[in-house]
């Protein structure tokens, strides 16, 4: 049994910044701020309101550590976003056959 | 949501993929210097051999491999903080040459000394293991010229192991240069490149 609301899923990957930063992260285990922030060209701002909604829905994680002194923030996809993205993918595949 | 959109979303996810994993290649220095490491101690095994200092075999052989394990070990770690992203693909080619490094130590130092291996051969097995190394890492990321160095190093595993003797050392550190250095400056290239795009 699936412990998501489908409809929810679609509501939030839907948008093209989230959607971005569910690729980026499906690609690697773990992902830098500035480097998701490089990647889909977005502000400071408007990537943490992104990424804050997607952690809110458990459907990333995020983890705080220092390198060389200096605080940064690495994202990563949870088992539940996985799953939420899977399945988002699929259902754009049904909608082209 | 409409047939067209979702072909767009398709192809937008399938660009961002692409375009993330052009970021995670590997930066070629890892087989710059194995490559390095491995072909001084085959030439040099080879002239130690022909001037008949075969006690020095040994320790060169150790210092060599453990410098090598050391590097790695700490370059490692570097990267793991260095990395603005780790990618599954870099972990899994990672581990690849991590095992076959292990592989190829344990038959240097072990399989030759207890008897499982004659040293004749010990080139030849390693090739075959350069081989599957680069196969691999050309599968995953898309490198087809990578392909044909695997065979290359597979060609010469079997060539070496039907006309087996001294020269076999040398030609191999050659090879090494040839076929484990310079694609090693290949992707160091390619990386530098990569970052000058990226910022």
């Amino acid at each position: 049994m699936k412990n998501y609301d489908y409809q929810a899923i679609d509501d939030l990957i839907h948008s093209r910044i989230r959607l971005a930063i569910m690729s980026i992260l499906l690609v690697g285990e773990d992902a830098e701020f500035n480097f998701i922030k490089k990647k889909i060209n977005a502000t400071d701002g408007n990537l943490s309101v992104h990424l804050r909604k997607l952690d809110e829905a458990k459907y990333i994680s995020v983890k705080k550590e220092f390198i060389d002194r200096k605080p940064v923030s690495k994202y990563s996809l949870t088992e539940l976003g996985r799953t939420a993205f899977e399945d988002y993918i699929k259902k754009l595949e049904e909608m082209i056959k | 949501m409409k047939k067209e959109q979702a072909i767009n979303d398709l192809n937008y996810i399938k660009q961002i993929i692409e375009d993330t994993k052009k970021t995670t290649v590997d930066n070629g220095i890892g087989f710059i210097i194995w490559g390095i490491i491995v072909s001084i101690g085959l030439v040099s095994t080879y002239f130690l051999i022909i001037t008949k200092n075969f006690t020095l075999t040994t320790p060169i052989w150790t210092i060599l491999i453990s410098g090598g394990w050391i590097y790695s070990i700490i370059e490692s770690i570097k990267k793991k903080k260095r990395n603005v992203i780790r990618s599954y693909t870099d972990k899994v080619v990672g581990s690849v040459w991590a095992s076959l490094g292990v592989v190829m130590t344990i038959l240097g130092f072990y399989a030759t000394i207890v008897g499982a291996l004659q040293y004749l051969y010990l080139a030849s097995f390693m090739a075959l293991q350069v081989g599957i190394g680069f196969f691999i890492t050309a599968t995953i990321f898309k490198q087809n010229y990578m392909i044909v160095i695997a065979i290359v190093w597979w060609i010469s595993a079997l060539f070496t192991m039907a006309f087996p003797g001294l020269y076999v050392l040398l030609a191999m550190g050659i090879m090494m240069l040839l076929f484990q250095v310079a694609p090693g400056i290949y992707i160091y290239l390619n990386y530098k490149s990569q970052i000058i795009e990226d910022k």
